[in-house]
């Protein structure tokens, strides 16, 4: 995230120089744009257009057969203050829902993988074999992951209640009741992703100087004194990164409570995205729905902005201690 | 010498602590495999056996055999030709584009670059149904091109490629401007074969991401031939409801090819991945 | 402009229709030919048969298009059921729709006040899809507005199924019929087996999901209630019959203990096809999975009535014609010409775990033969569906929430409902 741009003139001079001066400096003022124009045009249309299309259709209401009609600002009002409406109640249940989410799965998506990580990276037997197999689910379709799961929490027929039960352990209802669905919503999603940031980890500790293990080795440092003051700190870019796109990713969760619980019991698992896309695609009440996807972006923007910003002050902080050794 | 006992010590509370982990990862994988190939009478049949009783092919005939409801093998040739066209497309325009963002001087340079920097804090959430009223309105319903070309317009690629060829030494260029190479010519004589560890990190990366994308394909598609895997799999599962062998039968073969796949190409994955976070 | 096109659908088919619609025997393949020279007419077919349910439907299918091969053939889209709903609109809208479709009942209303139908009457004048033929409620369940858009394929209601051995070992050689009985049954077959003091055999399964909406439904008509008004904007389902009707089944997981607590999706069906289980009530649908179970001697009846008269839940598959954005008479033509063969071949649908709308077919000898089957139609008198209001599935969503909530013991069945009425009155205000 540089914020300056080099410039680079050998162009302008090469094109100052020319001999059919006007000419050739119109064709190497157009080339740039050549380069860019395919990926801007698509980027105009379906990245900006949708992004100005959808701030209007969250003005209407618009049930796809009839025209839109405008209204306004009502279906942010709906949202925030009319407690008349479906969407007051129900798109709270399913922002606090997916907050709960975010704030259960992603402590655990950073944590098992560094473990796993810092396991891998002591060269230990077979740490190929090991790195290969934790990765290998998240080549997998979220549907595929997820039912490979809903047939291990199988209460009756299931794998894992029968092993609880072989331990003694009176096996739950995981995809029915609380807290077990939120539990094995995020045991299904760490089976399924933690092979990124697992790689993103070891690539980082690979890239720890080894004589600054010796080192602290050296000074006698323990195992946990070498990890917080070795390892985390030569960690924290790659966790940054980790942490700010595990987050986005776990805003954005819909496969998994859609094929698992379905949003249950009751309502306590539905996310965002279940409910938005229920509220476009099964009620048609695309302007409703369309208010609601900006408001949750604006959470997930808020969020980003916050952790950026950490990332960013964590780069300066570390450029000064940098300079200061 | 203490240190290297130490070591040894470490190395084997890894090598447990993996492998009890390991079992933990492997045992769902292994389970699904035994379950599809039970006869569905014995599939819930207690006491859990890993070894089936009878071995049938009868689930995989089943499901491999209504080739009308369940195609597999045509939605993983979607999946396929989808993800693969997207992801070339992917690389051709963002290889592109981003090379005039590094090395080229223009008018509005800085200002559109930022705008599109902007944009990738722009949660995908907020575009989908609008996207579908475009999509839809220019009849890509159910064509494979809803899924290929929307995400054409995406950035991240333009970012990584870009902070790449910055670090690629501006002499080579200059070398083969000064022999009278183009702008093109230099493009794709010096600067792609030199990026290609970026190139390969972004074709994994979209090629991923397409591949596994469940929302968007769920929505633009309304026809059994139309389907990529994830959603048709959706299906298998309504079709399936308590007939647990054959919805595995047809999980593992949606799990086999890219699980065989990555056997053989696992180095790149990893390297692309991990470049990626440095990257980022 | 929709009554001209109706009125341009009338004339077609006074014209062509009546000779293509007088039957389905072999005469008719002939007179086909001849009204429609040698073009052949391709219809999309959508619906939702996912399950083995899909099968029966394409030997049906395979069966029509060879009868009238080279005239009309029948391209099915099959999707599951929730899908199928969200897309049906809009593809109507982007002009895409499938030329007939088959749909629950209790869509047909919402799906009809949208303009995702097209009218029938007009097309079913000439046909023998008449209204003698049918069970009188489904019907008339097909009419919204006094525009009947719906044509009946069958009823599903739900059933009690239940273990002939574990029923036997416990001395009964009936189903129950009366609450009482059906307590008595469920508690003498609940038992801890091999001793070790936890109970490892049920006498009934009270699913906290699926179906246990459609076990309430039954039981809230069994006591009188009402699910919906009739406008479709007002939830009647809590009142007092309908908390009473949600705490009867919750009583029978927390008071009679004659069911597990806390039943995970379909749980119920494995534990019953494990032989864990005596008793489970779930849809019609069921018995070809039953018999697919090793080991699993069951048989099949009318559930018991829990409340003060008899009511069962039933669903029904209806074929509709989507609405599209140029007629093409040609294709309602012969979308009504397969309706209509369908609807007579319904045996074959029979077999799958279905109830034929038709009378002909269900008084056949042939479905007689089928024991699950017949035994369950005797329901067909006292069967209750879902009330025809374009916002009766608004209302009635978020009870299925509230009844998962109250079995799970979350909530009481008053405050579940309550807050289900609250919800479902305020989403059916943003629908309309």
């Amino acid at each position: 995230m540089k914020t300056s741009v080099p410039v680079e003139p050998n162009l302008q001079v090469s094109a100052a120089r020319s001999p059919k001066k006007s000419r050739t400096f119109t064709m190497q003022s157009i080339t740039p744009y050549l380069y860019i124009a395919p990926h801007l045009l698509f980027f105009l249309i379906f990245l900006v257009l949708p992004t100005g299309y959808g701030v209007y259709l969250s003005l209407h209401d618009w049930d796809l057969l009839r025209p839109a009609k405008f209204v306004g600002l009502e279906n942010y009002y709906d949202i925030f203050f009319n407690k008349d409406s479906i969407d007051y109640s129900e798109f709270w249940n399913a922002c606090w829902n997916t907050f709960k989410f975010v704030i259960f799965a992603v402590p655990v998506l950073i944590l098992v993988p560094l473990l796993l990580a810092i396991a891998i990276d002591t060269k230990t037997w077979g740490s190929g074999f090991f790195r290969a197999l934790f990765y290998a689910p998240s080549l997998l379709s979220v549907v595929t992951a997820v039912l490979i799961w809903v047939w291990m929490f199988d209460s009756n027929a299931g794998l894992v209640n029968y092993y609880l039960a072989k331990l003694g352990i009176t096996g739950v209802a995981w995809l029915a009741d609380l807290p077990w669905a939120w539990i094995a919503l995020v045991i299904i999603t760490v089976w399924w992703t933690i092979g990124r940031n697992l790689i993103i980890f070891l690539a980082g500790l690979n890239d720890i100087p080894d004589d600054l293990h010796e080192a602290a080795k050296l000074d006698g440092a323990g195992k946990v004194s070498r990890f917080l003051n070795v390892i985390l700190p030569g960690l924290r870019g790659p966790m940054l990164f980790a942490l700010v796109t595990t987050t986005i990713d776990s805003f954005n969760i819909f496969g998994q409570s859609m094929v698992a619980t379905q949003g249950g019991p009751g309502t306590e698992t539905k996310t965002l995205i279940m409910y938005i896309r229920e509220a476009a695609f099964g009620s048609y009440r695309m302007g409703d729905a369309a208010a609601m996807a900006i408001v949750m972006g604006m959470f997930m923007l808020i969020v980003s902005v916050v952790q950026f910003g950490w990332i960013n002050r964590d780069r300066s902080g570390r450029k000064r201690r940098t300079q200061a050794e | 010498m203490a240190l290297k006992s130490e070591e040894r010590t470490t190395k084997w509370v890894s090598f447990v602590f993996l492998t009890v982990v390991a079992i933990l990862w492997m045992a769902p994988l292994l389970w699904i495999i035994s379950t599809s190939f039970k006869p569905e009478g014995q599939a819930i049949q207690l006491p859990l056996r890993w070894i089936p009783e009878t071995i049938t092919l009868e689930n995989y005939r089943n499901v491999l055999g209504d080739t009308e409801q369940s195609p597999i093998f045509l939605w993983f040739g979607n999946s396929l030709f989808i993800s693969t066209l997207h992801t070339l497309l992917v690389l051709i325009v963002d290889a592109l584009a981003a090379y005039a963002y590094a090395r080229m001087a223009f008018r509005g340079k800085e200002i559109i670059f930022w705008t599109l920097m902007a944009t990738m804090m722009i949660p995908t959430v907020m575009n989908f149904i609008p996207l579908y009223a475009i999509v839809d309105a220019i009849h890509w319903i159910d064509t494979p091109w809803a899924m290929i070309v929307p995400g054409l317009g995406g950035v991240l690629g333009i970012f990584l490629l870009r902070s790449f060829y910055e670090g690629i030494p501006r002499e080579l260029e200059e070398a083969a401007r000064i022999d009278g190479a183009s702008s093109l010519q230099i493009f794709v004589r010096i600067i792609l074969p030199l990026s290609k560890p970026a190139l390969v990190t972004l074709a994994l990366l979209t090629f991923l991401g397409n591949w596994n994308d469940f929302l968007w394909p769920l929505i633009v598609t309304n026809k059994v031939e139309t389907r990529t895997l994830p959603v048709g799999l959706s299906i298998l599962q309504g079709a399936y409801t308590t007939q647990y062998a054959k919805l595995m039968a047809g999980t593992v073969l949606s799990a086999l090819p890219v699980l065989v796949l990555f056997l053989f190409s696992q180095r790149f994955f990893v390297k692309g991945v991990s470049m990626s976070g440095i990257k980022g | 402009m929709k009554s001209a096109k109706v009125l341009q659908l009338a004339m077609a088919s006074a014209l062509g229709f009546s000779l293509v619609l007088t039957g389905c025997s072999s005469t008719t393949t002939k007179e086909a030919s001849s009204t429609s020279d040698s073009k052949k007419v391709t219809l999309e077919f959508w619906n939702g048969f996912t399950g083995p349910d899909g099968n029966d439907m394409k030997k049906i299918v395979d069966g029509f298009n060879k009868q009238y091969e080279g005239k009309i053939e029948i391209k099915t889209q099959t999707m599951k059921w929730d899908q199928f709903y969200d897309k049906i609109r809009t593809v109507v809208n982007s002009g895409t729709a499938p030329d007939v479709a088959a749909m629950h009942l209790d869509q047909v209303p919402r799906m009809a006040s949208k303009g995702v139908l097209t009218p029938l009457d007009d097309l079913l004048k000439d046909s023998d899809l008449k209204k003698e033929d049918f069970i009188p409620q489904v019907w008339d369940a097909g009419i919204y507005e006094s525009k009947r858009y719906s044509v009946p394929l069958d009823v599903h209601p739900i059933a009690l199924y239940y273990n002939v051995d574990l029923l036997k070992k416990e001395g009964f050689d009936k189903p129950p019929a009366t609450m009482a009985d059906f307590v008595k049954i469920a508690k003498a077959t609940t038992k801890d087996t091999d001793g070790d003091g936890k109970i490892d055999q049920w006498g009934f399964g009270m699913p906290t999901l699926w179906p246990a909406n459609l076990m309430y439904y039954s039981t809230l008509r069994q006591f009188g209630g009402e699910s919906v008004s009739k406008d479709g904007m007002t939830a009647l389902y809590n009142d007092d019959k309908g908390v009473k009707a949600l705490q009867t089944l919750s009583d029978l997981i927390y008071k009679d203990k004659i069911s597990p607590e806390k039943i995970q999706a379909d749980g119920e069906v494995t534990l019953f096809k494990q032989g864990k289980m005596a008793m489970t009530i779930n849809g019609i649908w069921m018995i070809n999975g039953f018999k697919e179970q090793q080991g699993l001697n069951f048989a099949a009846a009318a559930i018991p009535q829990f409340g003060d008269m008899p009511a069962t839940w039933a669903n029904s598959h209806n074929f509709v014609i989507p609405k599209q954005k140029k007629d093409d008479p040609e294709k309602t033509k012969a979308a009504i010409t397969f309706i209509n063969y369908v609807t007579s071949n319904s045996i074959e649908w029979a077999k799958g775990g279905q109830i034929p709308a038709k009378n002909s077919v269900r008084d056949s000898a042939e479905f007689k033969a089928l024991k699950e089957q017949s035994a369950i139609a005797e329901q067909v008198p006292y069967l209750v569906f879902p009330p025809a209001s374009p916002t009766y599935v608004d209302v009635w969503a978020p009870a299925e929430t509230a009844i998962n909530k109250a079995l799970l013991g979350q909530m009481t069945p008053q405050a579940a409902l309550d807050e289900a009425k609250d919800k479902g009155e305020k989403a059916a205000k943003a629908a309309k």
